[in-house]
C-alpha cells in the first residue's frame, strides 16, 4: 500500500515536472499569432489550383469550424427566434448556417490572387477577449482594415466576429437574417430555406430574389 | 469600400428638387437641436443641460455597434431600393464594367483626380468641425497633389505621409451632434437619412467646385463629376457588391446596415488603431432559453 502511494507520488511528480516543458513547447499562441497561423493555414490549404470544388469546401469547413465559434455567431445572428426554437430547429439552423458560410466563402479561395492578411497589433477586450487588427492586402487597391474578435478557447482562440472597415459582420448577418425571418411571418424555417437556397451551387439555385 | 451609395454619387439629381426635400427634412430635424435659451446660470437650466449631456452620451452609445436603425418608411425605401437596383443593373453596372477595362493606373488616377476636387470642401468641413490637424493635412494634400501631382491625377502627398480623408456637410452636422433621423433610400442617390439629406443640399450649394462652376460655361461639370464618381466607385467596389448580392438573404437589410455603420464610422473619425464596434456577445446577451438581456432589448 505505501509502495503504491509512493509510486503515485513519483508519477505525479514526473507529470508535474514534465508538464511545464510540454506546455512551453506547445505554448498558447497570442491572439495575433493565432490569426497569423490561421491565415497561413488557409492560404496553404485552400488556394491550390489542384484541388476540386468539394475538396476545397471540406477543407474550408474544417478550418472554419475549428477557428470560429459557429454556435455563438449563429445564435447571435438569429437573435430572438433562437429562444422559441426547439432543439431540433436550432440544430437544423446551425447546420444550414455553417453550410451557408462554407458555400459563400470557400469558393473565394479558388481564384486566389496573392492576397495576404498582415496582423498589425491587438487590443484586449472584455472577458479576456482580444481584437486582432490586420490589413487585408489586395492584389490592387488600398488595403482593407479587418479586425478579428477572438475569445479564449481551451489552449487557443476562437473567432466570434470579423469587423471589416468598422462594419461588424455579426451585426450585418443578424440584420440580414432577422429581416428574412420577419418578412416571412417570423418563421425560422423560411430563413433555413433561404440559407439552403444560397448554399446550392450556382445554376442549381432557384431563381428568385438574391 | 462597400459604398453602394453616399455622397460620392451626389449631384446626379436636380439640385432644385433636392433643396425642396432638404427644406422639408430640415424643418423636421433641425428643430431638435433648438433647445437652448433662457438664463444659462439658473440651477434648473444647469440641471437640464446636464441631463441633455447625459442623454447625448447615451445616444452616442446607442449609435454604437448594432443599435437599431430607425426606418419608419421601410416599404417606400424598399421600393426605391428595387428601383435603384434596376438602374444599377442596366446602367451603372454595365458602364462601370466598361470603365473597369481601363488599366488600373488610369482608374487610380481617376480616383485621385476626383478625390482632389473634393478636397477644398473637406478642408472647409474639417474647419467647421474644429479639426485643425485634419484640415492642415487636407490643405497640404490639395497643394501638393495639385502642383506636384499634376492637377491631382497623382497622389504624392500620400507618400509624404498625408493620408487622405473625406468630409462633407452631413458629417459636420453629425459631429455637431445632430441625430441621424430616419433612414432613407433615395432614388438614384441611394442610402441616406434625415441629417444627410440636409448635408447633401449644403454640399450641392457650397462645395467650392460647385460654387466656381455655377453660372459659367462649366455648369455641367458638377453633373459630370457626379457621374464619373458613381462609375469609379461602382467599379472600385464591384467585388464587394457582388459578394453582398450573392450572400445576402435580404439585400436591403444588409445594405442598410453596412451603409449606416460606414457612415457612423466616417463621423466618429476614429483612430484606425482603436477597437472598432462589435456587439455584446457574452452568454447573457445572447438569446437563450429564458429571457436574457438581448431578448429584453428586442
Amino acid at each position: 500500500m505505501p509502495r503504491r502511494i509512493l509510486l503515485t507520488c513519483f508519477a505525479l511528480l514526473a507529470l508535474a515536472l514534465a508538464a511545464p516543458s510540454a506546455r512551453a513547447q506547445n505554448a498558447v499562441p497570442t491572439a495575433s499569432q493565432f490569426i497569423d497561423r490561421l491565415s497561413q493555414t488557409a492560404i496553404e490549404g485552400l488556394t491550390s489550383k489542384d484541388i476540386d470544388h468539394d475538396e476545397r469546401k471540406e477543407r474550408f469547413r474544417k478550418i472554419f469550424t475549428e477557428a470560429f465559434d459557429v454556435t455563438t455567431i449563429g445564435r447571435f445572428a438569429l437573435g430572438a427566434p433562437w429562444r422559441t426554437a426547439s432543439e431540433t430547429d436550432r440544430a437544423e439552423y446551425l447546420k444550414a448556417f455553417e453550410d451557408y458560410i462554407v458555400a459563400s466563402y470557400a469558393t473565394r479561395f479558388a481564384d486566389y490572387g496573392g492576397e495576404k492578411i498582415v496582423t498589425v497589433g491587438s487590443r484586449r477586450g472584455d472577458d479576456n477577449e482580444a481584437f486582432v487588427q490586420s490589413q487585408f492586402m489586395r492584389a490592387q487597391g488600398a488595403p482593407v482594415r479587418v479586425t478579428w474578435r477572438v475569445r479564449p478557447n481551451a489552449d487557443s482562440w476562437r473567432i466570434i466576429d470579423v469587423i471589416i472597415e468598422d462594419v461588424s459582420m455579426a451585426i450585418t448577418q443578424r440584420d440580414d437574417f432577422s429581416a428574412t425571418v420577419q418578412r416571412n411571418g417570423g418563421r425560422l424555417s423560411a430563413l433555413i430555406e433561404a440559407l439552403r437556397a444560397k448554399t446550392a451551387p450556382p445554376g442549381a439555385a432557384p431563381a428568385g430574389r438574391s | 469600400m462597400l459604398s453602394l451609395s453616399n455622397s460620392d454619387l451626389s449631384k446626379l439629381g436636380s439640385v432644385r428638387r433636392t433643396c425642396l426635400t432638404a427644406l422639408l427634412a430640415a424643418s423636421l430635424f433641425v428643430g431638435a437641436s433648438a433647445a437652448r435659451a433662457a438664463d444659462p446660470s439658473s440651477p434648473a437650466i444647469q440641471a437640464q443641460i446636464a441631463q441633455v449631456e447625459i442623454a447625448q452620451v447615451e445616444i452616442a452609445q446607442a449609435n454604437q455597434a448594432g443599435s437599431e436603425i430607425w426606418d419608419p418608411i421601410e416599404p417606400v425605401n424598399r421600393y426605391f431600393f428595387e428601383v435603384n437596383r434596376f438602374l444599377d443593373e442596366f446602367i451603372l453596372k454595365p458602364t462601370s464594367a466598361w470603365y473597369g477595362l481601363l488599366p488600373q493606373g488610369v482608374r487610380t488616377s481617376t480616383g485621385n483626380f476626383l478625390g482632389n476636387l473634393r478636397t477644398p470642401w473637406t478642408v472647409a468641413n474639417d474647419g467647421l468641425q474644429g479639426e485643425g490637424t485634419r484640415a492642415g493635412t487636407a490643405v497640404a494634400r490639395f497643394f501638393i497633389n495639385t502642383i506636384i501631382g499634376f492637377f491631382g491625377f497623382f497622389d504624392p502627398a500620400k507618400e509624404m505621409g498625408f493620408a487622405p480623408h473625406d468630409e462633407d456637410a452631413g458629417q459636420t452636422l453629425g459631429a455637431w451632434g445632430v441625430q441621424e433621423g430616419p433612414y432613407l433610400m433615395l432614388p438614384v442617390l441611394g442610402s441616406s437619412n434625415g441629417r444627410d439629406i440636409v448635408g447633401f443640399a449644403v454640399d450641392a450649394f457650397l462645395d467650392p467646385f460647385n460654387l466656381l462652376t455655377r453660372g459659367t460655361r462649366l455648369d455641367w461639370a458638377p453633373y459630370a463629376r457626379a457621374g464619373a464618381s458613381a462609375v469609379h466607385y461602382r467599379d472600385a467596389n464591384s467585388q464587394q457588391i457582388d459578394d453582398l448580392q450573392r450572400s445576402s438573404t435580404d439585400l436591403y437589410a444588409t445594405v442598410r446596415r453596412v451603409s449606416v455603420e460606414r457612415r457612423r464610422a466616417e463621423i466618429r473619425n476614429a483612430d484606425p488603431g482603436s477597437t472598432p464596434p462589435s456587439p455584446r456577445m457574452t452568454d447573457g446577451d445572447l438569446p437563450g432559453n429564458s429571457g436574457s438581456r438581448a431578448d429584453a432589448a428586442q
